[in-house]
């Protein structure tokens, strides 16, 4: 804590000595104010955004937006202050985010159960598409983002991850008509690619061959590679030109809105189309918006919107998540050859199948305010949220060795609310302010989907599985074409209610001093029912400093500090943990999809694989301390906020492996707290006199946050999760790796313990000359987990944005920049590369190889040449040799905008009242030690495993009107 | 203001209502142990759990067939670690089969349902007295197969018989001795309560079982012959011989009554054959069962050795080298392989294929999809896990016999495996020492079903005459090393010395 007090001090003081010298001028502006933590959408509707992640990228302090793939559509991330869930599983990442709150509708996202019946878990079930795409940002007035839990608590357990995500749509206009538009069209352009082809393989294994290799492992040399006449492997590599291809993008969106202050209304509609350059990839999304406000009778206002859209996306045709899809992996001796013409013909395969991914939301509201006396006032406030995603799939059998592949799935998330709220608002001699609130929510949540497949149908022409519909028959609902013992059926469903009670009341003084007080009672279905209920309270303070001591000093506008303290309980991921010891079907093995039966009988037993639930599994719940100050300077030409948290996520619940003599994998045990502590800061200045015709406006936002683990369940020191170490004092998004300090190049450089007499050796295993030289730690002599150090973070340290906004007669230019420093990428695609001995000659995903195996980037002599047959796996990742520093500044968005209603010839009396052309480039360069691909492209994990699509270059030109 | 604070006051009433939500996933103590339902899909729970401890990563061959065995690994170098005895490779693989977790869930959950039978009896009055005996037998010899198992991959292993549900203590390895000697009574004891067949009007399982017929039930459950069987193998691992030829002479008089008979080379080798589905005549056996949507792509000697012609890949993982082939089976005429004695050629392909290629696949195993299809197209099987067979238990008495001084009763058992494979009987002039003889036979009868491994240790442990090998028995190293993880999560067990 203090550490921080000492950086901030430094920072408040450059900030007050360099405002003085921006000039004492206070005349009015044109130019758009930023509030901290708040978007407005006039300066952002410009960019072709594909989704609110990539609104939120760099635009807010404190909020880090990690994709890993720029494929349109694609699932994003959003962390607000860190994370406290270690992410040992894609399925932590569901756990983690934030909940988005469009109009007071908590949005449902979709619920990871679906990989408890996957084998790989690259891709959620069915069309797997980021619900937060499906808005459309035309339509909406401000995205803020909501840290604070003084703010945040009202919302209970959904702000359990940081705070939430507010967004508020544009309101209908009141006494006029009002026309929008606004579209754009452009181009993603295609990347350079280093391409490679056999020869360049070859040559860079024969490195290896010749040192190392012996007679018999000479013999199993991959068969593409050993002949250098075949054309296909060692001709021209060209497939960049079928996979990489210049693709439009466009929007378009219109809304008319009317209305008088008794009754008004918006109607929205827009379609945008998301491409990117490669793998024909792209995503369309058609929406519309209607919104409704009416006062029949005095204190009595009736509101209501509704919004759907839907979203259809061209997926990419990756073999590996076909794969995963199939659960089933094709021999894998011969990779895709990298030349053009047989990568068409392959390609032109897929023109026999279809991938149809669609997702449908809809969601609305229906809101009564009433006010009752002058004091009294009451809200109630009906919603709800579904979403539906459809994807049917079909693989000819020219595709995969003659098999043939079908599969359906129709899943939806489903969540209905009612908030109440009773409201005592009192102001006595214009000096004391008092607000007691009242309220109760309920939220039902349903998810559920229906998933089968089907392999090996009669031809590639009957492409559904059709049962018969005789119910009289004996033969009713048995399939007509595919053989039922090919075909598997999945079902699942998942519920959770949440019931919750507060209280609030607030006081504030004259403007000059404030605190507040609330009390809430969470119920949730998924906690154990002796422990239904939560309860907990948040405390704000706040002091205005200006209208206190400061009204005398104009250079200060305003000067806010204020405090607060908050615990919000977090919510259990799922319905099982409600039930303590439970029994399900577990009858499953690696390597192979999902299993319930034996012998035709379905087997139910402990859940021995998904670990042990017992009784006394209670809350777990995140206490927030913000202390912060929002001040603007010098005629509000200067604004600054800035927050230091200190947020602790206690008595979470974590797997804990245990005694294996049991047959579990783990017990599910309260007692993980997680400490994420930090800074927000944003900065926002109008450095040129206000009177000057150019304007330019400079802004910053930065977040500074340390990850620590506080405490293991059962007073655990450390913890090892599959190749993860958790470990009490340090964080959880932390490397677990051996240092690499070489190789070993003769065996008589390999220490020898003089005492024992006994060779260096990895886990029992000799170390040989052509093996890494790792470090031995503990100095006894043997290589093993204990020599492995926790290094560097997945997480960024250091993340934000910084923007230049410049405006001169109409012009404004806009500058924006996306960084995040402090943050370790394990390069596993290079690491994959070397290890090619064990990748080839298998059939599982480990060997796979894409099209992008054709491609070469990063340096590749820059590694030593271990002996890759090695029993020490030496081209493991878990070693610092594949570390990098994954640190990086992106140039996120330049654009350039002209108002032509600001032009002379323009007359008034025309009935555009805003006609705005623009252009827009976005992504245009990355600056960053990175030796590998895009830097932002990494898993969950921090590992760059090439399977992301780039973030494509998009040039766009567009108009914005208003009438 | 009057509705509001009605409409407080219901959703109050409800939140127990509201809140008190059964997952759809997960079926709670409470509602489990409530009939006989519940006893069978927990029964088949445990033969569910067993079937996944065997199938993971093949674990049944790499454990018994792999190692030093007649299979060599092509390229898969974590499967040549283990063939060449590397077992601390840092092999993903290896890590995997060194952790014992998932026979440790087949015992824990034979444990619950021993605990919680009770109940079920108690509340379903349509559970009889003699269903009950025979699940508890049932149960009582999967727990004791798991720990017999489980000591002849590791050596000494923890011993745990109560499922300590919710209060999990650390527990020691325990001498296997302890082990096999409770393993060894369990087993005698499941065996005096266990039927021959079920569904079959057997004086200790009368009536359909669970309602099912006897086809249902062919060969899947363990049975009075399965019993005996394992005794023979546990008594024989650790050389009581004088107790294993008394075991196996219950199996040789008895195996009628259970439906079991001498195989055919031919039922034995074609894809519609012996390993395919389930039979009575499967001793012991995990099947897939195909009709029932059961058959999976792992878990199956298949996805290992079969390759072009016969599936469509393109080599397979692991074969038989042909010099191996031609030292193994140097009899003519052997049904199983030989070679023409006039054109050089083999005369069949039933246990290898593509014999003239640089590597032949191993043909024996193949119920390719149903096991009614040579379409190569598809790599998806349901061929059972055969643990033991008639064959196998006629071999290990005459081992028995053999090693008692029992020379001529040995022989003939001997001498009626050779004649169903159509070799000349036993010679002992021309072939030598009858043990060496035996373990010969059984190499090649039983070459891919997981024993290999296992025979190489007893017959060692007979013959005492490789002193490396015998300071592998001495040294612990013919046991499998514990997982990492496991020595993590249980402080009080300890590495075998031999991989320290």
């Amino acid at each position: 804590m203090r550490s921080f007090v000492r950086i901030i001090i430094p920072c408040l003081a450059v900030l007050c000595l360099t405002i003085p010298a921006l000039g004492q001028d206070t005349s009015r502006s044109a130019v758009v104010q930023l509030k901290a933590d708040s978007i407005p959408l006039q300066r952002e509707d410009i960019y072709p955004y594909a989704s609110l992640q990539q609104l939120l990228k760099g635009n807010a302090a404190g909020v880090y937006v990690q994709e890993p793939s720029g494929e349109p559509g694609s699932i994003g991330s959003i962390f607000l202050r860190g994370t406290a869930i270690p992410f040992l599983s894609s399925k932590d990442i569901y756990e983690a985010q934030p909940t988005v709150i469009l109009d007071g509708i908590p949005l449902i996202m979709d619920h990871p159960f679906t990989f408890d019946i996957q084998s790989f878990d690259y891709n959620h079930l069915g069309p797997a598409t980021n619900l937060l795409s499906a808005i459309d940002l035309n339509n909406i007035a401000t995205v803020e983002v909501v840290k604070d839990f003084g703010r945040a608590a009202i919302y209970g357990p959904r702000a359990a991850n940081g705070g939430v995500i507010l967004i508020t749509t544009k309101a209908p206009v009141t006494g006029r008509r009002k026309i929008s538009f606004n579209t754009y069209f452009g181009i993603v352009q295609r990347p350079g690619i280093f391409t490679t082809n056999a020869k360049f393989e070859n040559d860079f294994r024969r490195k290896f061959y010749d040192k190392y290799a012996t007679t018999e492992q000479q013999q199993t040399y991959p068969l593409y590679l050993r002949d250098s006449t075949n054309a296909a492997y060692y001709g021209p590599s060209n497939w960049t030109d079928l996979y990489y291809k210049n693709k439009p993008v466009y929007g378009v969106n219109a809304s008319l809105s009317s209305g008088t202050d008794r009754a008004n209304f918006m109607f929205a509609a827009g379609n945008q189309r998301s491409s990117n350059s490669a793998d024909n990839t792209r995503m369309d999304r058609y929406n519309a918006m209607f919104e409704i406000n009416m006062v029949p009778l005095h204190n009595f206002t009736i509101s209501s919107m509704i919004s759907a859209s839907r979203l259809e996306r061209k997926r990419n045709t990756w073999l590996r998540d076909r794969f995963a899809e199939m659960q089933y992996l094709p021999d894998l001796s011969n990779p895709l050859p990298p030349n053009k013409q047989l990568y068409g013909q392959y390609l032109h395969e897929y023109t026999k199948s279809f991938d149809d991914n669609k997702t449908n939301e809809v969601n609305g509201y229906f809101k009564l305010n009433v006010t009752i006396a002058d004091d009294f006032h009451f809200e109630s406030n009906f919603g709800f949220d579904y979403n539906e995603g459809v994807r049917d799939v079909f693989y000819p059998s020219t595709l995969m060795e003659t098999v043939n592949y079908l599969s359906n799935y129709f899943g939806y998330n489903q969540r209905v609310y009612f908030n109440n709220t009773l409201t005592y608002h009192h102001k006595w001699n214009f000096k004391h302010d008092l607000t007691i609130e009242g309220g109760e929510v309920f939220q039902s949540d349903y998810n559920r989907y229906n998933y089968a497949y089907a392999y090996k149908g009669p031809n590639d022409l009957i492409r559904i599985n059709l049962l018969y519909s005789d119910n009289t028959q004996n033969n009713y609902l048995s399939p007509k074409s595919f053989n039922h013992a090919l075909i598997f059926s999945f079902m699942d469903k998942q519920r959770h209610r949440l019931l919750s009670f507060y209280g609030r009341m607030a006081y504030n003084y004259n403007d000059k001093l404030d605190f507040s007080v609330l009390m809430r009672a969470d119920g949730s279905s998924s906690a154990q029912p002796d422990n239904w209920w939560m309860y907990s309270p948040t405390f704000t303070a706040g002091l205005n400093l200006k209208n206190t001591w400061l009204q005398d000093y104009n250079a200060v506008n305003n000067l806010r500090l204020h405090a607060s303290w908050g615990r919000v309980g977090r919510l259990l991921p799922d319905d099982r943990f409600g039930e303590g010891p439970q029994y399900t079907s577990d009858l499953s093995f690696s390597n192979n999809p999902v299993r319930f039966s034996y012998n035709g009988f379905p087997g139910i037993s402990r859940a021995y694989s998904s670990g042990y639930i017992g009784y006394g599994i209670t809350w777990p719940y995140t206490d927030q301390l913000d202390i912060g100050a929002d001040a603007s300077f010098l005629g509000n030409r200067v604004n600054a906020s800035f927050d230091v948290y200190n947020k602790i996520d206690n008595n979470m619940i974590l797997g804990v492996p245990f005694s294996a003599e049991y047959g579990y994998t783990s017990q599910f045990k309260n007692g993980m707290k997680v400490r994420n502590q930090g800074i927000d800061l944003s900065v926002q200045a109008s450095v040129l006199p206000r009177n000057s015709k150019l304007q330019w406006v400079p802004g910053i936002n930065l977040n500074y946050n340390r990850n620590t683990l506080l405490a293991l369940p059962g007073g655990l020191d450390q913890l090892v999760v599959g190749d993860k170490l958790l470990q009490v004092g340090r964080s959880i998004d932390q490397y677990w790796v051996l240092q690499n300090e070489g190789i070993y190049n003769r065996d008589s450089d390999i220490p020898v313990n003089h005492t024992t007499g006994k060779q260096l050796n990895y886990k029992g295993i000799p170390i040989l000359a052509g093996d890494p030289r790792w470090k031995d730690l503990n100095n006894d002599n043997i290589i093993d987990d204990k020599d492995k150090t926790l290094k560097g973070h997945v997480m960024p340290v250091v993340s934000g944005g910084f923007s230049n906004d410049i405006y001169w007669r109409g012009f404004t230019l806009g500058v924006s920049f996306y960084y995040a420093l402090g943050r370790k990428i394990m390069n596993a695609e290079m690491a994959n590369h070397f290890d090619f001995i064990n990748r080839e000659g298998k059939i599982d995903m480990s060997a796979v190889k894409e099209i992008t195996f054709w491609s070469k980037a990063g340096n590749y002599d820059k590694y030593p040449i271990y002996n890759p047959w090695s029993t020490v796996d030496a081209y493991r990742t878990d070693q610092d040799l594949f570390l990098e520093n994954g640190s990086f500044l992106k140039l996120r968005n330049l654009s350039l905008q002209y108002d032509l209603t600001r032009a002379k010839w323009w007359k008034r009396k025309y009935a555009l009242t805003k006609f705005i052309v623009y252009a827009t480039a976005s992504n245009l360069f990355t600056i960053t030690p990175y030796t590998g691909g895009d830097p932002e492209l990494t898993d969950y994990n921090g590992f760059d495993t090439g399977y992301g699509l780039p973030v494509p270059k998009t040039y766009t030109i567009g108009l914005k009107m208003d009438l | 203001m009057k509705y509001l604070l009605i409409f407080t006051l219901i959703f109050f009433t409800s939140c127990k209502k509201a809140l008190d939500i059964n997952s759809s996933h997960a079926v709670s103590e409470a509602n489990f142990w409530n009939s006989h339902e519940d006893t069978r899909t927990a029964l088949i729970g445990v033969y569910g759990l067993m079937r996944a401890a065997m199938a993971d990563n093949n674990a049944w061959w790499m454990y018994g067939e792999l190692r030093n065995g007649d299979f060599s690994a092509l390229q898969r170098q974590d499967m040549k670690a283990i063939i060449r005895s590397d077992l601390r490779a840092a092999y993903p693989l290896l890590q995997s089969l060194s952790n014992w977790r998932r026979f440790y869930a087949v015992i824990n959950a034979a444990n619950m349902f021993l605990e919680h039978v009770g109940e079920v009896k108690a509340r379903d009055p349509k559970y009889s007295e003699q269903n009950m005996r025979v699940d508890i037998a049932q149960m009582r010899f999967m727990r004791a197969y798991a720990y017999f198992f489980m000591v002849s991959v590791w050596g000494d292993v923890p011993l745990i018989t109560t499922s300590h549900d919710g209060e999990f203590e650390n527990r020691p390895r325990e001498s296997q001795q302890t082990v096999l000697a409770f393993v060894e009574k369990e087993m005698l004891q499941s065996a005096a309560d266990l039927p021959y067949r079920y569904s079959a009007d057997d004086p200790q399982q009368s009536g359909s079982y669970y309602n099912e017929t006897s086809t249902r039930w062919a060969g899947v459950l363990a049975r009075k012959l399965t019993a005996y069987a394992l005794l023979a193998h546990v008594a024989a691992w650790e050389g009581k011989y004088v107790d294993a030829s008394v075991y196996g002479q219950f199996v040789l008089d008895n195996y009628s009554k259970a439906g079991s008979y001498y195989l055919g080379t031919e039922d034995l080798t074609r894809s519609g054959g012996f390993f395919k589905w389930k039979q009575d005549n499967h001793i012991l056996g995990f099947n897939f069962d195909w009709g029932h949507v059961d058959a999976t792509f792992s878990g199956h000697l298949e996805e290992m050795t079969l390759a072009k012609p016969v599936i469509d890949k393109a080599l397979p993982d692991i074969y038989v080298t042909k010099d191996t082939i031609l030292s193994v089976f140097d009899q003519p005429l052997d049904e199983r392989f030989s070679l023409d004695t006039l054109t050089g050629a083999p005369t069949s392909e039933r246990y290898f294929a593509n014999f003239n290629s640089q590597v032949p696949i191993f043909n024996k195993v193949k119920v390719i999809q149903d096991g009614n299809t040579a379409d190569p197209s598809f790599r998806i099987f349901s061929s059972t896990i055969i643990i033991t067979r008639l064959e196998n238990i006629t071999l290990l008495q005459a081992e028995a016999l053999a090693v008692i001084g029992q020379q001529q009763q040995a022989i003939d058992l001997l001498n009626t495996i050779r004649d169903l494979r159509r070799i000349k009987r036993y010679d002992q002039l021309r072939e030598g020492d009858l043990i060496d003889a035996i373990f010969r036979e059984r190499r090649k009868e039983l070459m891919g079903e997981g024993w290999r491994w296992f025979d190489l240790i007893r017959y060692n442990k007979i013959k005492q005459n490789d002193p490396a090998f015998m300071q592998m028995i001495a040294n612990g190293g013919i046991y499998w090393p514990v997982a990492d993880e496991i020595i993590t999560q249980n402080p009080l067990i300890k590495q075998n010395p031999y991989w320290q």
